[in-house]
């Protein structure tokens, strides 16, 4: 009985030095004395932390820290503090801005926020808008030439650069003399695309507008085959789209689109639909809708200037299709699109203060245990003396 | 595809259907010449109905005074904001005249005063060559109405597009047979609607 007692103080003891090392190891080890702050006051502890390198640093934040700051936390924290963070009421979200390939400078603001949210959005001249956000997050159209933006998610705000400028390069539209080819010409030309057109009025007789050619997309972002006509865009439109040109297929023309791969439904109505397709490096849609010009055309009660209405429908599409070279402009520095997870990659999960301890447990201050290893040794030394053995 | 159809406009004054055999006439010229798809008859819309706007090239002829109605007058802007093109033809061949006077008038109040075409216009090389401008007419040759062989056609541009071209030449007279009476003529004299139509379709 008395040997067992001693074989478990033993145990005790090895259990007790393994602690003591693993804890000298880490960085609590090094220097058990644990700091926190608040909001405010991150910005003005860093120097000092950065100077004194405590054991642990926990700060409670209810928004997210400039990227500055963020970057200077987890700086501390590869240099040997261990840093936790807590922030209740900051949400996941994540602001993307793009320049979509239209003339007039329209650029996208998606915004992936929790459904529900209120996503408000600033530009740099003050508010712009605030929409809730739906199952998918939020798009917002910003016309001209967007700078950046800021989108507030109750305390959750995230900055987003100004977009990539893109590379327009021209359209080419071909199909026979008829309104439909005549008005997605003069539509896409009035939006400020430059288009090479090719209109066949005869055997032998077309009619040109600029320098229509085969499609390339050296040349070309997109080419629009108004209808079956299309004799020069069904020639080049397999290489064109899988090399990342965009083709639009009106009406009867969808036979010009490569075949074998499954168009996804975009639009259902009653006189037809418009479908998509991605072809290699490209994109296809194909809009089976007859006769948009009477879009244009004819007055609808719903439509205040039926003109810039189908011009609009005609932009989208293209935009949509469109090859369009992004050219990276210099990151903001202030950028900051996505805050929640840019604090979670370099500080690591958002963890409760209960629960911010070190992994080899702190609850035993070190030199109780380290009381507890003397005393076990020495009683374990002291019954093996007093029964005798060595 | 949806095929071109030839439209007469009608309207509540004057005598619109003074040239009933024009449409057809000029429907089988292009259906001759071109491939352009194209109705084998053409429709009389009134100008006044919204409908009008479902034809972007209207042909309005007559010899009586010309007054638009207000609602007239708002489908003419319509038309020729949108994209449209209107054809405008004296049926009396007679500047004095009361059809002539009366629709540029018209025309003055609905869009601007019509100008003058200069003759090497796209409009003359559209589809056909007319190296010295717009065919003459057997009326104008033959002295009748106002004695003139008139040089130019006139109308009215918008940006770099002929919106409503007016001719004082009557080519609803030199174009009101029966089609099959074609093949009695040396040369088509229908060949310059051809080009109004091609025109119309491609600028």
């Amino acid at each position: 009985m008395r040997r067992v007692g001693e074989w478990v103080l033993r145990v005790l003891s090895f259990a007790l030095l393994g602690v003591l090392l693993m804890r000298m190891w880490s960085p609590v080890g090094r220097s058990a004395r644990a700091e926190s702050a608040t909001d405010g006051a991150v910005a003005g502890s860093l120097p000092h932390w950065s100077k004194t390198s405590p054991g642990r640093i926990h700060v409670s934040l209810d928004s997210t820290l400039p990227p500055l700051e963020r970057d200077w936390f987890a700086a501390i924290a590869h240099s040997g503090s261990v840093v936790t963070w807590d922030a209740p009421k900051i949400v996941p979200v994540a602001a993307v801005l793009t320049r979509v390939a239209d003339p007039v400078g329209v650029s996208e603001l998606d915004v992936s926020a929790p459904p529900k949210g209120v996503v408000a959005i600033r530009g740099p001249f003050g508010g712009i808008d605030s929409v809730a956000a739906g199952p998918n997050g939020v798009r917002v159209g910003i016309p001209g030439s967007a700078t950046s933006m800021t989108v507030y998610v109750g305390e959750t705000k995230a900055v987003v650069a100004k977009p990539d400028s893109v590379v327009l390069r021209k359209l080419l539209v071909e199909g026979a003399a008829s309104w439909e080819t005549k008005f997605t010409i003069k539509a896409l030309t009035e939006r400020g695309w430059s288009v090479d057109a090719l209109t066949h009025v005869a055997p032998g007789v077309d009619v040109r507008e600029g320098s229509p050619a085969m499609p390339d997309t050296s040349r070309y972002a997109a080419v629009i085959a108004v209808d079956s006509t299309a004799a020069l865009i069904r020639r080049g439109a397999d290489a064109f789209v899988r090399k990342g040109g965009g083709l639009v297929t009106l009406s009867d023309a969808s036979t010009i689109a490569p075949r074998g791969v499954r168009a996804v439904v975009l639009e259902k109505g009653p006189a037809g639909d418009i479908r998509a397709m991605r072809i290699g490096n490209g994109r296809v849609i194909q809009v089976s809708y007859k006769d948009l010009w009477r879009r244009r055309m004819a007055d609808a009660d719903s439509i205040d200037d039926p003109v810039a209405a189908h011009r609009e429908l005609l932009a989208d599409i293209v935009a949509s299709v469109a090859f369009a070279p992004r050219i990276a402009v210099s990151t903001d520095s202030l950028s900051d699109p996505a805050p929640l997870a840019d604090m979670v990659a370099k500080l690591g999960r958002r963890t409760a203060i209960a629960d911010a301890g070190s992994p080899f447990g702190d609850a035993i201050p070190t030199s109780v245990l380290f009381g507890i290893l003397i005393a076990s040794l020495l009683i374990e030394l002291a019954s093996r003396r007093l029964r005798g053995a060595l | 595809m949806t095929r071109f159809v030839f439209c007469t406009g009608q309207y509540d004054s004057g005598d619109w259907d003074s040239a009933p055999l024009v449409p057809a006439n000029l429907i089988d010229s292009v259906a001759q010449y071109t491939s352009i798809s194209i109705a084998p008859s053409g429709v009389n819309v009134p100008l006044a109905s919204d409908a009008i706007l479902e034809y972007p090239l209207v042909y309005i002829t007559g010899h009586l005074p010309v007054r638009f109605s207000a609602a007239e007058r708002g489908n003419i802007r319509k038309l020729i904001d949108r994209g449209g093109m209107i054809f405008m033809d004296d049926h009396n061949h007679d500047v004095d005249g009361v059809f002539h006077k009366t629709a540029t008038e018209e025309i003055t109040i609905a869009l601007s005063k019509p100008v003058d075409i200069p003759n090497d216009n796209e409009l003359y090389r559209a589809f056909f060559n007319f190296d010295n401008g717009p065919p003459t007419t057997s009326q104008e040759l033959n002295g009748w109405g106002d004695n003139l062989v008139h040089k130019n056609l006139q109308g009215v541009m918008r940006d770099d597009r002929l919106a409503l071209l007016y001719s004082s030449k009557d080519y609803s007279s030199e174009w009101n047979y029966h089609p099959e009476s074609k093949r009695f003529n040396a040369i088509d004299n229908t060949r310059f609607g051809v080009n109004i139509i091609v025109y119309a379709l491609t600028r």
